[in-house]
């Protein structure tokens, strides 16, 4: 009987470890799989996903490590999934399309009115290696010792490569609007105007 | 700093806006875990409870009677959630298991969320520059995604019973015209036609979401707010909702 308890106690505690896990991290995951390219309208699906994987492995997570770390494997690997699952929906739809030719869905004028911000262009744009580690230094806050262990990298590149993104950003920034960020074209501008 | 590391700032903060969990989310995907996951996790395994993990939000007591109340709680939950996948499936899978045999993630309908949690928190940015206290993370646990896969067949095994008689297949044909229409116009035509021989239809909701996207296009605001408005009073968890904002941000502000 008192085995009972304490392993239903046991269950409660664990319970509620595995939630305040859930509210604390579920922007972190949320914005993980749309930044791997998990559909917005998915995203909900997908975060159901990582944390049933979670609920599954909790006994073995270490408390010790970031659990930013491990959400995040976690998040890539089903994200990686959502895309293949993706993609064979994409082949059944354009297979569909061939019965409808000279036809236009609605589906892509729909997407092509997707909003954007620049920033995502610009990412979208960059070598995947920079701009992961841009999203996770910038964007999510993880010191470069948290990214080095997500990534599996050395914290010197982890470094090298946010120089590099941060510089292709900037100069992306640029192009878009060359007022906004250079000082140098800014007074080129005034002077021209 | 730099006015280049501000701008850089400011288009850092409009992305992490974008990419905010919507209201309410956090709540839905939580009651689906729950009645999903039915219980606790296996008390098995050598797991030390983590730092700071907070009072339980809906955990009652210890012992059995917690037992009996997770055992109760799942099997509403279950039978809850069975109808409304039941009665949710005819109307949201219809069309496109219609379509392609084959469900896509889009219209997966969740399981219903039996207790509100927690609002988004945002914990992260207090994290933000922490700078090296963090202890280096070991590479992620190898994880399955078949595992998660599993689950998902577990879960959304929504399939759409056959159609009823001619009027799905006709209800089907007006949407699917509707869909490959090569204008706005030729949509609501055909979506028009729906509203009229259906009123109450099966692909209602299909409907009111191409309409609302339709006069989106057109430039017809108003219209289509009070179509994706009906579409989100009537059924304010489908997930229709978050694709017509996506598509048509002006019905953001509205929804």
């Amino acid at each position: 009987m008192a085995g009972e308890v304490t392993a239903a106690a046991r269950q409660a505690e664990l319970r509620a470890e595995f939630e305040a896990l859930y509210a604390r991290h579920f922007a972190f995951v949320w914005r993980t799989l749309l930044h791997f390219g998990v559909p917005s309208a998915q995203v909900e699906d997908a975060v159901q996903d990582v944390f049933i994987v979670v609920h599954r492995r909790f006994d073995d997570w270490d408390p010790a490590r970031s659990p930013r770390s491990w959400l995040y494997g976690i998040a890539r690997r089903v994200a990686a999934d959502s895309r293949r699952t993706q993609e064979r929906h994409r082949r059944k739809l354009d297979a569909l399309a061939d019965v409808h030719p000279g036809s236009t869905r609605m589906d892509p004028r729909i997407r092509g009115r997707e909003r954007l911000t620049i920033l995502e262009r610009i990412l979208a744009k960059l070598d995947p290696a920079l701009s992961e580690v841009f999203v996770l230094a910038e964007i999510e806050g993880l010191s470069a010792k948290e990214i080095a262990g997500v990534l599996d990298i050395k914290p010197n590149t982890v470094s090298s490569r946010l120089r590099r993104a941060r510089a292709a950003v900037d100069r992306g920034l640029d192009r878009h609007d060359p007022g906004a960020s250079s000082p140098r074209l800014r007074d080129r501008r005034r002077r021209h105007d | 700093m730099t006015e280049r590391s501000e701008h850089r700032a400011r288009a850092v903060a409009e992305l992490r806006d974008k990419r905010r969990p919507p209201s309410g989310a956090q709540a839905r995907v939580l009651g689906a875990l729950r009645a999903e996951l039915g219980g606790p996790p296996p008390p098995e395994g050598g797991g030390s409870p983590p730092e700071g993990g907070g009072a339980p939000p809906s955990v009652g007591g210890a012992g059995l009677g917690y037992a009996a109340k997770v055992g109760a709680a799942v099997l509403g939950l279950t039978a809850a959630g069975l109808t409304v996948l039941h009665l949710g499936a005819r109307g949201v899978r219809a069309l496109d298991e219609a379509r392609q045999g084959d469900a896509p993630a889009t219209l997966v309908i969740s399981a219903p969320a039996p207790a509100p949690a927690p609002e988004p928190e945002e914990h992260e940015p207090e994290e933000r520059g922490r700078g090296a206290e963090t202890p280096p993370a070991a590479p992620p646990a190898v994880e399955t995604v078949e595992s998660a896969d599993t689950a998902k067949r577990k879960r959304g095994s929504t399939k759409a019973p056959p159609a009823e008689g001619g009027q799905i297949g006709e209800e089907l044909a007006l949407i699917q015209r509707a869909r490959v229409a090569d204008s706005p116009a030729r949509a609501i035509d055909a979506l028009t036609e729906h509203a009229r021989r259906f009123p109450k239809g099966e692909l209602r909701d299909e409907r009111d979401a191409l309409w609302a996207l339709a006069r989106c296009e057109q430039g017809e605001l108003a219209d289509a707010r009070r179509r994706a408005s009906a579409l989100a009073e009537r059924r304010p968890s489908s997930p229709l909702l978050q694709r017509m904002m996506t598509a048509c941000p002006a019905l953001e502000l509205e929804l």
